[in-house]
């Protein structure tokens, strides 16, 4: 069984193992980071019972968990590759030896300090979450001092909010009325002055360094780079199952590239989803301005939860850009720990995830994605909803499928999207940057 | 996962050949052989098994076609064991504590002298330890005096006869005969890995809690049918490996009533604390017919359930001679389904709250290994006929239906014969 909450998140520097590790007081589960120079190469899961750890069995765990990482990572020497590619760059990827973590160290240091001369604008788009909003901007402090660009777009648009802003100087301030993420993207994407708009949520904490791998990533034909998104507390039942239940906790360790191939290779629609999160995502301005923005008819606020990211991602990969995903970025998201919230957010994600693949059909007529969306995602439904009497009888209620439910059917009212031409013009990217 | 051997390919002989990974790879030629086991070491370390049959490739196999199998089933645990010796960046191996090795064993000196000689030379080629480990023969019940004189040849060999038959009275007069702080068995039909105590010592230095040792079963020969079909169903269940087990898993739901994988009876060291506290083997098990087995998984169940942890480590292995022929390889079937009906009755009834643990195991072995082992057959994929399965069905039921009860009762028999 999965222990109750509350979880302890405990990163370990593999550099600086300790010599005995406690558990935190009161945690019911131990997730243990283990990272190199601040690259996040493996996870393990334990209980308290583990604690207290001696170095030679805590070295035991981190190296069963990063192993194949570390391997992978030597084999391609750190650059992004093809999904497709794993298998092959892990048959040819050299056994590894005692030297292999010093190896890795120095890549990830020479990784790290190749820099990238792209203007950036940090872009955060909030709706009524000042106290997220400052946490955020308090975390972005060194930027601010550094006098790199930051827009808050307020979704809300609310007078705390403004409040909060006003209150780190060199920080620009931004309305856009109409709700919708997609529409407060948009603005932010316009109002920024960089090549560059690196987009942070409220509610994660970037970081430090975070920004650079992003940057650098952008090698020439690539339009996205996204980057890890970490919990910050698995504190509450809600996190947990936020973390592992909703799918939020499947982001590799691997820097990836996708492109062409990768829409072209897959037999169902393609999982543009599992690419990144938007919440540590960096978008080429120009290239948003070309393709026509953010879809303002998709992503919370205006059908719901989830599929303004991927949404553009899809748009991107067609037009022939390239996306890379480098975990070397690192945010941590503060996951929220009610159970109504998760719930919204479930429902969101089954509503927002049926209206991005109906606008997906609407622009490039694949019909792999109309068939995910109106049979792979009723039947993947209908298999989850009949579990779930058994998974209660079992001790392990699904709380969450009633939700997914409710989403999926809310979204089949957006099907006109896939009929209906993508519109043309756009309000919010046409609008100049109206700092107040 | 792609399969390198058919059921045709089940037929002696096989070769059994260590592969290095660290070291560059040459083609394997499988001369007149039908197949062959590849035991893959990093650094001479146990990091898992490949076997491949004449039909895969051919009697040769080029570097190309060997290289990503040998990596799919190796690399995991080679990735883990380099990484591993650069976070603990040791020296050498730790020394050994004082330690002793039993060897419970009844009428088989031809056996005994093989596993003799090997522990004689693990000892004798150990340096940096202050006390080199003592071996100790228990001989239990025995018909003439064969044992004492294979034992008394040995120099350094301590022998004991225990007079009341049954392998778990020969593993508790071991308990009572050492006065070291761990005690060690291995059965007369196995050999000790060369990095069987390293693997201990590794891992008593890792885990200095730990209340037993135990690690993987490799197979020793593979010179006959039984032999190789054994191994080509999965061999002795645990696997090569790197666990710890405590009292509880994360999200394991069979944990930890799910027996066999803890450890084996032919490969565990325990710290001689932690059995004297568990009041030792249960006598009841591993009487030989109609009950011969169970006391191993016994004694490991008790000790995770006592809260003590389990240290499983892939260096500390130990090769093993399997069934020779197919009818006594069909008993041993008949043998395991019997121990693992009688223990999860016994284990169930001393523990009621792993009782849905238990449920789960049961439901378990009869939909997943029974149902899918039977479901092979019309695929022609299955490594054993069908009448083991149902042997190992019928030892559970049987196993199921009382036999614990009726052994104890046997037990408390033989122990009044003898004055117990």
């Amino acid at each position: 069984m999965r222990p109750p909450a509350p979880w302890a998140v405990l990163h370990i520097d593999l550099e600086r193992l300790p010599r005995r590790l406690e558990a935190p007081a009161g945690a019911c589960g131990i997730v243990l980071c283990f990272r190199l120079r601040g690259m996040v190469l493996g996870i393990a899961h334990e209980l308290p019972n583990a604690f207290p750890m001696a170095m030679g069995d805590l070295a035991r765990r981190a190296a069963l968990a990063t192993g194949d990482t570390v391997a992978l990572l030597l084999g391609s020497g750190l650059r992004p590759i093809r999904p497709g590619e794993l298998g092959r760059c892990w048959t040819l990827s050299p056994v590894p030896d005692a030297t292999s973590l010093d190896r890795l160290a120095h890549l990830i240091t020479a990784r790290r300090a190749v820099t990238s001369d792209l203007e950036a604008s940090i872009v955060i788009c909030t709706r009524r979450r000042a106290a997220d909003l400052a946490g955020c901007l308090a975390s972005l402090s060194e930027e601010v001092a550094k006098g790199r660009d930051i827009v808050v777009v307020d979704n809300g648009p609310d007078a705390e909010t403004e409040a909060v802003t006003r209150r780190h100087p060199g920080v620009r301030y931004v309305q856009e009325p109409r709700p919708g993420l997609s529409r407060a993207r948009n603005a932010g994407v316009a109002a920024a002055r960089g090549e560059v708009a690196v987009f942070v949520d409220d509610d994660v904490r970037p970081e430090p360094g975070w920004i650079e791998p992003l940057l650098a990533g952008f090698a020439p034909g690539v339009d996205v780079v996204c980057g890890l998104v970490l919990p910050e507390t698995l504190e509450a039942e809600a996190q947990i199952a936020f973390q592992y239940d909703l799918g939020f906790g499947g982001m590799g360790h691997l820097p990836l590239m996708f492109d062409r191939e990768f829409l072209d290779k897959t037999a169902g629609s393609p999982p543009v989803w599992d690419i990144g999160a938007g919440a540590n995502m960096a978008v080429r301005r120009q290239r948003v301005l070309e393709l026509g923005g953010f879809d303002e008819r998709v992503g919370p606020g205006a059908a719901g939860g989830c599929g303004d990211d991927s949404e553009y991602w899809h748009r991107v990969l067609h037009a022939g850009g390239r996306i890379v995903y480098e975990p070397l970025s690192v945010v941590c998201h503060r996951h929220r720990d009610s159970w109504s919230d998760l719930k919204r957010q479930a429902y969101g994600y089954g509503f927002g995830h049926i209206v991005a693949l109906f606008a997906q059909y609407g622009r490039q007529r694949d019909r792999r994605d109309l068939r995910r969306a109106l049979l792979t995602m009723p039947l993947w439904l209908v298999r989850r909803a009949l579990k779930a009497p058994v998974q209660k009888l079992a001790g392990k209620p699904d709380r969450l499928t009633g939700s997914w439910l409710r989403g999926y059917a809310g979204g089949l009212a957006h099907l006109p999207l896939a009929y209906r031409a993508p519109p043309v013009s756009d309000h919010s990217l046409k609008a100049g940057p109206d700092d107040v | 996962m792609t399969r390198t051997w058919t059921s045709r390919d089940l037929r002696a002989p096989w070769a059994i050949i260590n592969l290095e990974m660290t070291q560059p790879m040459t083609p394997l030629d499988l001369g007149n052989a039908n197949g062959v086991y590849l035991l893959l070491r990093h650094q001479g370390r146990p990091a898992g098994r490949l076997l491949i049959g004449r039909s895969a490739f051919g009697s040769g196999i080029s570097v190309s076609q060997l290289a990503p199998l040998v990596r799919k089933a190796g690399g995991s645990l080679a990735a883990a064991y380099a990484i591993y010796d650069a976070l603990t960046a040791r020296s050498g191996t730790p020394p050994l504590p004082p330690l002793t090795i039993a060897i419970c064993t009844r009428n088989r000196a031809t056996l005994l002298r093989r596993t003799l000689a090997a522990l004689v030379a693990l000892r004798d080629g150990r340096s940096g330890d202050t006390t080199p480990f003592d071996i100790l023969v228990v001989d239990n019940a025995p018909p003439d005096s064969s044992t004492r004189k294979v034992a008394e040849d040995v120099p350094g060999v301590r022998y004991v006869m225990e007079p009341v038959p049954g392998l778990n009275f020969g593993r508790n007069r071991a308990l009572r005969e050492t006065d070291k702080a761990y005690l060690g068995f291995i059965d007369d039909d196995a050999i000790p890995d060369g990095g069987w105590l390293d693997g201990f010592a590794e891992s008593l230095c890792d885990q200095p809690e730990a209340g037993a040792f135990t690690g993987p079963v490799l197979p020793l020969v593979l010179e006959t049918e039984a032999q190789l079909r054994f191994e080509a169903a999965g061999g002795f269940g645990e696997g090569i490996d790197w666990q710890s087990y405590r009292q509880d898993r994360w999200d394991d739901p069979y944990y930890p009533a799910g027996a066999g994988r803890l450890g084996t009876g032919t490969n565990m060291i325990f710290r001689t604390d932690t059995l004297r506290a568990l009041g030792g083997f249960d006598e009841a098990l591993d009487t030989g017919p109609p009950l011969p087995g169970g006391g191993d998984l016994d004694i490991l169940f008790r000790v995770v359930r006592a809260g003590v942890p389990i240290a499983y480590s892939p260096r500390q292995a130990v090769h093993h001679e399997h069934r020779r022929d197919m009818p006594g390889l069909r008993r041993q079937f008949r043998s395991w389904g019997l121990s693992m009906g009688a223990l999860l009755r016994k284990n169930r009834r001393c523990n009621p709250e792993t009782a849905a643990a238990h449920r789960r195991v049961l439901a378990w072995l009869l939909v997943q290994r029974y149902g899918r082992m039977l479901a092979r057959y019309p695929l022609g994929r299955a490594a054993l006929p069908p009448g083991f399965v149902l042997a190992e069905l019928g030892g559970l039921i049987q196993g199921l239906a009382g036999e614990y009860d009726r052994s104890r009762r046997r037990v408390a028999l033989r122990r009044q014969e003898h004055g117990r």
